[in-house]
């Protein structure tokens, strides 16, 4: 691959999300490191693009060369499980960071709250998804193939 | 405690074995800036955090480690099913199997075996940070060397996510920082070590 070619294509300064810039102290005394604080409120990839980007935040995908990764994840049953279960993940580390912003408090509940559903209907389809999900199972087939690692029939 | 959900963080569907891939793919999961190690540094610098924030972050970021070495062991299984003798030998694959097999074991690419070396838990709040920084970058600049390798979208996929969560990683360890810091004496910040001294009054 020739990188060098790639970056040329790439506008100079990345515009899209308007959120590129963060927070740094106004003193900032030597002898330390700094990080810029993401801002409140910056721009979000909806749940499946969020996924298959890797991260909830625009601002936040500096991929190698431009290779954004715009394949989109399939959105089989587990598929739409995994996206809802990523935001709550890439809310969770923004809140431990950010954790008086209300505003993401409140999406993270609300993806939460979504997610809760789509796992009871998704454990009710196609089985448990933890050990405690045996519950509302006729055997136990929390052991059943295929396992995460592993391709199911319908893959190959 | 830690309990098991039984799916993968981000799909995985390789469908053309390749065990010359899988042969420097292992070093993800049990390299020195592979997952594994990612997983035990921040787990382990929990107990020294004195901060309750900072304590949820490296906790939420182990666990999601964790997720991401099972992510590799699945990459590295599915490059290897279904192998030949003659395919072993052709990938070079070969000084792998005869000691593994096709079996998931934690090692660098050059055969290393998985050590607590790789990792870092030094005790004191700002240079276990600054440490998680490094392994942050590290780990981004093995998935950037992986991806130069790779022309299998199979592979590239998810492999793209995992190098995603590195930069989103090192962001919010710099963010742990400044918060670090904030609740430091900026006439000198290394005064004291929050992880293990009283704070001087």
């Amino acid at each position: 691959m020739d990188y060098d070619k790639l970056l040329m294509q790439m506008p100079e300064h990345r515009p899209r999300s308007g959120a590129d810039t963060g927070d740094l102290p106004q003193e900032a005394v030597i002898a330390m490191t700094y990080t810029p604080m993401q801002r409140q409120g910056s721009a979000r990839f909806e749940p499946g693009a969020a996924l298959s980007r890797g991260t909830l935040y625009p601002s936040l995908e500096l991929p190698l060369g431009n290779n954004y990764n715009v394949r989109p994840v399939r959105m089989t049953p587990l598929g739409e499980l995994q996206a809802l279960h990523f935001i709550i993940t890439e809310l969770s580390l923004y809140l431990d960071t950010h954790c008086s912003d209300r505003e993401a408090l409140s999406l993270l509940q609300a993806y939460q709250t979504a997610y809760r559903e789509k796992r009871d209907a998704y454990v009710k389809r196609f089985g448990p998804l933890s050990k405690q999900d045996v519950v509302c199972s006729e055997s136990y087939d929390w052991i059943n193939d295929p396992w995460p690692w592993e391709l199911g029939r319908r893959d190959i | 405690m830690f309990e098991y959900e039984k799916t993968l963080q981000y799909p995985v569907k390789i469908k053309n074995p390749n065990p010359a891939l899988a042969k420097f793919i292992i070093s993800q999961y049990g390299g020195p800036d592979g997952e594994l190690a990612a997983s035990m540094r921040y787990l382990s610098q929990r107990f020294s955090m004195p901060y309750a924030d900072l304590k949820g972050l490296l906790t939420d970021i182990g666990t999601e480690e964790l997720g991401h070495m099972e992510m590799i062991g699945a990459i590295v299984h599915q490059l290897t099913r279904c192998m030949s003798d003659e395919e072993i030998k052709k990938a070079g694959f070969d000084t792998y199997f005869v000691d593994h097999t096709a079996g998931i074991y934690p090692q660098a690419a050059s055969g290393v075996p998985f050590t607590a070396a790789f990792i870092g838990v030094k005790g004191d709040t700002i240079a276990d940070l600054t440490e998680d920084l490094a392994a942050e970058q590290k780990a981004r600049v093995t998935y950037d060397n992986i991806l130069r390798m790779v022309d299998d979208p199979d592979v590239i996929d998810p492999i793209r996510f995992l190098r995603e969560r590195e930069v989103v990683h090192f962001q919010r360890f710099g963010e742990a920082l400044s918060r670090t810091t904030d609740r430091l004496n900026s006439r000198n910040f290394y005064a004291f070590n929050p992880s293990f001294d009283r704070p001087v009054k």
